[in-house]
């Protein structure tokens, strides 16, 4: 399939990073982005004046005094264009980040989607001008191609690329300054003329990039991008107006962080299932909840059930001024198999839910599922754990199993006198690790006086000295 | 007149008729669809409506001492939920640790069962109506403190165990008898003395309150002699198992 490429470009994102917040007004000052203490780029009003790129600061002042400046924040800059690359996310799964300014998204993949390029074009130029930003946005068939063009201006479809190409100044293509200067020299200006030369009277010339760039840019070598991957975590946050203590009073701001929560993991099909809530006062205070779930889930409903059982026995600080939500644990979401014709009782996902409420407002330790160990001594042979576990089915029937036992386990063995109880049975000797410091045991089954069947035990400390516990009931 | 009535009673003695007599309840429950869970106890099956546990309802197991065999009379019932639902089996709040081996050993699936151990008497009835309204469970035993157990709490739990279609089963000291309760079946349990020569198990079951029925006291209730019971769970015991198992007793 052959690749279509909107490049967007954002020629005042210097600018734009250091006034987000600020009013519109600003646009209509004159103002420098400084670099090194040199001006790197001017607004158009500020080249009205005179000011030009590589004046010193102080000459761009006298020229024009009370001018804005804003040191160059490279870093913010880019920052910047990861999350526009979010944006162009919700356009193409294929987006691409071309510092310094720029953002590449594959188009060809989502263009039934909009119908035709022009309107998928004026929508995504729509987008990126409602984050705030000047943007410039050109189609091509190659990455660089459709880049080289937005910077420019040029609104080269394809088709008319290699037209449009030919306008294309050649100081707009990343090469060095060195380069550019031995270009220009030799009277090159736009990639009209150097597109015309044959490729290998051109690499004797000049360095390896500009044979690249113009393979590139022409297609006939392919330009590999690093697509941008969205987070795969989650935090938003609410910011309330005024303090607030009543944990009902909460459950709302709470409803919209979990219904934003369930449309971000919607839109990546993905599921999650550990929700952390922050809960902050303005004193700087602030309380965690975590809530789990035993599949991954992306149900806003079941998001704020389960966070409002957990609240319900959670110590909150009072006055809470704003609420995070974070999600940091998301993975790939498969719907659950539902039969139409399945009974309403019993389906797994009501099993998985009844034991999210359940640890939702009980806590981990409390609910638990049971196991068999492999170990012969009564009180290691088994052993609990959270449910969703793989529980390690035990095939093997040892003697140990094969001899009766209790269906009642005490916590503890409790010392009593042997006198109360009938034995029936035994007994059955049972080493316990001698690595413990353990003794051998002696298992007996014996009636106690109430009429119950108990297991008893007798723990031989030295010659003459028994004692004797009660270790279960056949219950 | 009396031999009227006599001659009547000859005259519908058989099964069918239309006329019954109530100490005949076994038999007219005998006719009954018997929609309940098998208890697995011929007698006390008998003598249960819909022949067996309420499938969805709550019971009551009033005993003193814990151990007397309140979770052998189950346990028939319990391994046939276990194989054939794929719903959880709650224990919520047992006095003792459910011991795994033994409970395998007997044929219930562990995977099946869910260990709940709420903090305090509310969390423990909430936890156990969960259970039970939310249909995730086909059983839930609980051990309730005494203290939580109104009558419109348990009426609330009878109500959450019709709706999730669970069974339900509560255990209680004996003397709650004496209180009315929402649940459906009550059973009040006593030891019986161990019958010389051999010490067969075997266990009183005093019927406190049944639906379709009156109070019923002398149900006995016998529990197989242990090994074969598990060794009968077991698929295919060899047979030096089953002599080992034998040799113990």
């Amino acid at each position: 399939m052959k690749t279509l490429w909107l490049a967007a470009h954002f020629p005042m994102l210097g600018f734009e990073v250091h006034r987000c917040a600020a009013a519109p007004d600003d646009a209509r000052k004159a103002a420098v982005l400084i670099e090194a203490n040199r001006v790197v780029q001017a607004n158009l009003l500020a080249q009205e004046v005179g000011i030009e790129v590589g004046m010193t600061l102080a000459t761009a002042q006298s020229i024009a005094t009370g001018i804005d400046h804003f040191v160059r924040d490279e870093a913010a800059e880019h920052k910047r264009l990861a999350l526009l690359g979010l944006v162009g996310y919700r356009f193409s799964s294929q987006v691409s980040i071309a510092p310094p300014a720029g953002l590449l998204i594959e188009a060809s993949g989502s263009l039934r989607l909009f119908n035709n390029l022009p309107a998928f074009a004026e929508q995504l130029a729509v987008r990126l001008r409602q984050q705030g930003h000047e943007t410039r946005i050109a189609a091509a068939d190659t990455p660089l191609a459709a880049l080289l063009l937005a910077r420019s201006g040029l609104d080269g479809l394809p088709g008319d690329v290699q037209t449009a190409l030919r306008r294309v100044p050649l100081a707009n293509a990343d090469f060095s300054p060195r380069t550019l200067e031995r270009l220009e020299n030799m009277g090159f200006r736009s990639f009209e003329a150097l597109l015309r030369l044959p490729a290998a009277e051109l690499a004797q010339r000049f360095e390896p990039a500009v044979v690249e760039c113009l393979a590139r840019l022409t297609g006939r070598k392919p330009d590999p991008r690093a697509f941008i991957k969205p987070p795969e975590k989650f935090r938003s946050a609410v910011h309330l107006l005024e303090s607030v203590s009543e944990k009902d009073a909460l459950l709302f701001p709470m409803r919209r962080l979990a219904t934003e929560l369930a449309r971000w993991l919607a839109a990546r099909s993905f599921g999650t299932e550990l929700l952390i809530w922050e809960f902050q006062t303005l004193r700087g205070a602030s309380a965690r909840q975590v809530v789990r779930f035993a599949d991954p889930t992306r149900n806003s409903a079941a998001f704020l059930a389960l966070s409002k059982l957990r609240l319900e026995r959670a110590e909150l600080p009072q006055e809470v001024m704003s609420i995070v939500l974070r999600a940091d644990l998301t993975t790939p979401f498969t719907p659950p198999d539902t039969d139409l014709f399945a009974r309403r009782n019993g389906s797994s996902a009501s099993c998985a839910e009844l034991v999210d409420q359940l640890i939702a407002r009980l806590g981990t330790e409390a609910v638990r599922v049971l196991a068999i160990c492999d170990d012969h001594r009564p009180e290691r042979a088994w052993t609990s754990m959270p449910p969703g576990g793989n529980a390690r089915r035990s095939e093997r029937v040892s003697s140990a199993v094969a001899n009766r036992r209790p269906l009642w386990l005490l916590d503890a063995p409790k010392p009593v006198a042997v006198a109360q109880f009938e034995l029936l049975a035994g007994p059955e000797r049972i080493e316990t690790g001698w690595w413990d410091g353990g003794k051998c045991r002696d298992y007996f089954v014996a009636v106690s006086a109430a009429g119950a069947q108990c297991w008893l035990f007798c723990s031989r400390q030295g010659a003459g000295d028994e004692r004797w516990f009660l270790h279960g009931y056949f219950g | 007149m009396a031999a009227r009535v006599e001659q009547l009673l000859d005259a519908n003695a058989e099964p069918g008729a239309e006329l019954w007599r109530a100490r005949d309840f076994a038999r007219v429950v005998a006719g009954q669809r018997s929609s309940g869970i098998a208890t697995g106890f011929a007698d006390l099956d008998a003598a249960l409506f819909e022949r067996g546990w309420p499938r969805a309802g709550l019971m009551e197991l009033l005993s003193d001492a814990a151990g007397l065999g309140e979770l052998r009379l189950l346990t028939p019932a319990l391994v046939m939920l276990s194989a054939t639902e794929n719903r959880w089996i709650a224990w919520v709040d047992p006095p003792f640790v459910p011991y795994a081996p033994a409970l395998e050993a007997a044929g219930i699936d562990l995977g099946k069962l869910l260990l709940i151990r709420p903090e305090g008497e509310r969390e423990a009835v909430w936890a156990l109506e969960q259970a039970l309204k939310t249909g995730a469970c086909s059983a839930a035993l609980g051990w309730l403190p005494e203290a939580g157990l109104d009558f419109s709490t348990l009426r609330r739990l009878a109500i959450a165990a019709r709706q999730g279609g669970a069974w339900a089963t509560l255990f209680r000291p004996a003397h709650a008898a004496r209180r009315a309760s929402g649940a459906e079946l009550r059973l009040r349990l006593s030891p019986l003395p161990p019958l010389p020569p051999l010490p067969s198990e075997r266990l009183h079951v005093e019927i406190v309150k049944r639906p379709g029925g009156w109070p019923l006291a002398g149900i006995e209730v016998g529990f197989a002699e242990p090994s074969d019971a598990a060794m009968l769970a077991r698929e295919e015991p060899t047979p030096a198992q089953a002599a080992c198992g034998g040799a113990s007793e």
